[in-house]
């Protein structure tokens, strides 16, 4: 479970609100899609969760943790999946993954079934050994999404994780991610794909300007608009709110 | 040529940050009171060069005003600066390859091969022209004023400046772009940076060993200018072997004869021809080198079951944030090349210097054995172990150098400190390399094995402070953003920084030893960097979570 309470950040010196006192619940069992236009304040969240930036006011709990008080007990909590993949180049995926489970203070045998098992899932068991330098975009996606995934977080944060993914892959993430929720744990993601998120959520949150405008489901937010597709409500709730 | 032109712009702007700069100007006093401060400080750090040659051609202008051949000095620096452009523009020409600004977006323009060719060779000259004019700015200067010519003297002298680095810049092109071709070596990227670095290395060498010969020849700078300007010396075998540097000299000195102009202007055309014939015969062969130099070969190495053991081995944290550090660091040859690898360099150049010159040996030999005084042996042997190991600047780039990997790192359960430890044992593994180096090096000077060891843990603690207060600057003002390894680790003021607070912490030490008695300063060396270290410590214990939480 997030629990989002009240939380506001502003970028530089001109103090320029990304988030405007945002509150939010998570709930345990869910698939959460967070969607708005570029710049809304997406990643900005996803970060202020995941404790890569400090948030100016407010209070963000995952599974009951203070993210400020105790970030390290938070983040073991958390598999994250940045919105870029670009990560440690120079080393092989092996030894990302290897460092990732080091980190989680994964056991040997815990670790090497857990990412043998992802690696064929994602097929890139063949690649583990090569640079990250060499892999494509996709690679590097699937890479980081093992990373994530490999030593069993309660809480999945996910930032636009299909973007570069092979259509296999995105189907066999959104398995995942399903299965995750089913089993009462938690899956936040963004998205800007509405069919994914129309499909795949049981609730999503629009944000928009730094403010959360709308938190349900795509039913309930299409009861409201005359069950308009979720594409026009949006465009339209973008543009009016 | 206009998209050419455009290209170049655009180029010219990310290799140097002018329009970033610009801006920082209007908008961010800060960042451009930095850029400054750099470029100061690395202007500050060539100045002893810079003197020496200046110094040199005072004096070689006095020298040679008695045969009434002064403008010798004119050809000396045509002759430095071509020669300087054609060394560094092959280092230039393929660097420029491998940190390909095209990339797939601009190989996917609709821009012509002639225009793609050309903007990437005028990004180059743009740092040719800086060289040619430090080398041409000081002869001009110096036979200019001494000669006291008037500003037509200088025009004239300008313009053949700007085309000087013309020709030598296209001879490099017109080399390594069929070696590239024909050799496939685009994809052999790390090979390249680590040669091109060895060839800056060996470079660096023969300058210091030409330093040494003549700084320690009795007759100092008329030998070398006698040896530069006899049958078959330097000038006469660069005259012979590139016509046009005489041209450049004439055009200079004949400035005011119609001769003279002549010379100039058949130089100015020679180098447009040169350049459009580059342009005209190479631009297919550049089009194809740098296509497909993305390509990756894939070697498909499955992980067996029986390997399973070997390869996923549970560390803990600290080692394995550590081993992290050591493999980003060495397999980066940028990274590489100006860090640890220092370590094995600056020990080598010393014993090359010692080895050629044993006269320079003899003097070090003396000022270290000689007086058989304690105090200056540890000085200098100290120092030598805290210059050699402060220069790898691991530690003053470390947090610069995870770029926007940090956020990676940060996301995870990560102890600040832990990451800290690990970075500061990284920088601490290669200052103890560094202190055994420089110490068997000393133990080679017949140093007493005593002398050797106190400087080795008096040398570690000095450097200890040094890694911490790298870490310190980087954890306060990191460049974090950077499209080349280049930008972190050269191009890093933290760096430059911590370099100079090194010196001043061997000036210290040397004031320290000229005023105080042995006993005292040899407790005054361990006490020192004890209290310097502690100090450091607490700021870094009490701060880190706030600065690493901040980053």
């Amino acid at each position: 479970m997030i629990t989002i309470q009240n939380v506001s950040k502003t970028y530089g010196k001109n103090k320029v609100k990304a988030l405007d006192n945002i509150n939010l619940e998570v709930r345990d069992g869910e698939i959460f899609g967070f969607l708005g236009p570029n710049g809304a304040g997406k990643t900005t969240t996803i970060k202020l969760i995941t404790g890569i930036l400090n948030m100016d006011e407010g209070s963000i709990l995952v599974n009951g943790i203070d993210v400020n008080k105790n970030p390290i007990e938070a983040k073991k909590q958390i598999g994250y999946v940045p919105d870029n993949p670009e990560i440690f180049n120079r080393l092989t995926g092996l030894e990302y993954l290897n460092f990732i489970g080091d980190v989680f203070e994964m056991d040997s045998k815990e670790r090497a079934e857990k990412i043998m098992e992802l690696a064929e899932e994602f097929e890139i068991k063949s690649a583990l050994k090569e640079s990250i330098s060499s892999y494509s975009h996709g690679m590097k996606q699937k890479l980081v999404l093992i990373g994530a995934l490999m030593h069993n977080p309660p809480v999945w944060i996910l930032d636009e994780p299909m973007v570069g993914l092979d259509p296999k892959s995105a189907f066999t993430l959104k398995k995942m991610m399903r299965q995750h929720a089913d089993s009462g744990k938690t899956v936040f993601f963004s998205t800007h794909v509405m069919e994914v998120a129309e499909k795949v959520c049981d609730r999503i949150g629009i944000i928009k300007g730094g403010r959360i405008i709308f938190v349900g489901t795509v039913e309930e937010l299409k009861e409201r608009k005359n069950d308009e597709s979720l594409e026009n409500i949006f465009l339209e709730l973008i543009e009016n709110e | 040529m206009s998209n050419g032109l455009n290209l170049a712009k655009i180029y010219i702007n990310s290799s140097y940050g002018l329009s970033k700069f610009i801006r920082d100007l209007k908008y961010n006093k800060k960042n451009a009171a930095k850029t400054i401060g750099l470029i100061l400080l690395i202007l500050f750090s060539l100045s002893g060069m810079f003197g020496m040659y200046l110094y040199f051609n005072i004096k070689m202008y006095d020298l040679l005003k008695t045969i009434n051949q002064q403008g010798a000095v004119i050809t000396l620096a045509v002759v430095s600066a071509s020669i300087l452009t054609l060394m560094f523009g092959i280092l230039t020409v393929i660097a420029n390859y491998f940190y390909n600004q095209e990339g797939d977006i601009i190989l996917a323009l609709p821009i012509k091969k002639m225009d793609l060719l050309f903007a990437k060779f005028i990004n180059a000259y743009i740092i040719e022209l800086i060289v040619t004019l430090v080398f041409m700015g000081v002869g001009v200067g110096v036979y200019g004023i001494k000669s006291g010519e008037g500003i037509l003297f200088y025009i004239v002298s300008i313009i053949a400046t700007i085309f000087i680095p013309l020709i030598p810049l296209s001879i490099c092109y017109f080399l390594i772009i069929p070696l590239m071709r024909y050799g496939n070596l685009t994809k052999k990227k790390d090979l390249f940076m680590i040669l091109g670095g060895l060839l800056g290395v060996l470079i660096a060498v023969v300058y210091q060993l030409l330093v040494n010969k003549f700084a320690n020849t009795n007759a100092g700078p008329e030998e070398l200018i006698k040896s530069l300007m006899r049958e078959n010396g330097l000038i006469d075998i660069v005259g012979r072997i590139y016509y046009p540097s005489i041209w450049i000299s004439n055009g200079i000195l004949k400035y005011k004869s119609l001769s003279g102009n002549l010379y100039l202007l058949a130089f100015v055309l020679l180098s447009i021809l040169v350049v459009y014939l580059l342009l005209l015969s190479t631009s297919n062969l550049y089009y194809s080198s740098v296509i497909g130099s993305s390509e990756i070969t894939k070697k498909n190495r499955e992980i067996k079951t029986e390997e399973l053991d070997r390869v996923f081995k549970k560390r803990r944290p600290l080692s394995s944030l550590f081993s992290r550090e050591m493999k980003l660091m060495n397999r980066e040859p940028v990274y590489f090349l100006n860090g640890p690898f220092v370590v094995l360099l600056l020990p080598l150049i010393l014993v090359i210097m010692f080895t050629v010159n044993k006269q320079s040996f003899g003097q070090i030999d003396s000022l270290i054995n000689g007086s058989k005084n304690i105090k200056y042996m540890l000085l200098i042997s100290t120092g030598l172990m805290m210059f050699v190991g402060s220069t790898t600047s691991i530690t003053s780039t470390c947090i610069s150098r995870e770029g926007s990997g940090i956020y990676v790192l940060k996301s995870l359960p990560i102890r600040p400190v832990d990451l800290i430890k690990a970075k500061f044992i990284h920088g601490a593994f290669f200052g103890f390399v560094a202190s055994i180096i420089v110490g068997v090096l000393l133990l080679y000077l017949n140093v007493p094995f005593y002398i050797i060891f106190l400087s080795f843990v008096i040398g570690n603690l000095y450097l200890f402070v040094i890694y911490l207060v790298g870490i310190i600057l980087e954890l306060n003002w990191p460049k974090l953003v950077w499209d080349n390894p280049q930008k972190p680790m050269k191009q890093n003021v933290n760096a430059v920084f911590i370099i100079f607070i090194n010196f001043a912490l061997i000036g210290i030490n040397y004031l320290i030893t000229k005023n105080i008695s042995q006993t005292i300063l040899i407790l005054a060396f361990f006490i020192i960097p004890i209290i310097l270290l502690l100090c450091a410590y607490i700021y870094l214990n009490k701060n880190i979570e706030r600065l690493y939480n901040r980053l």
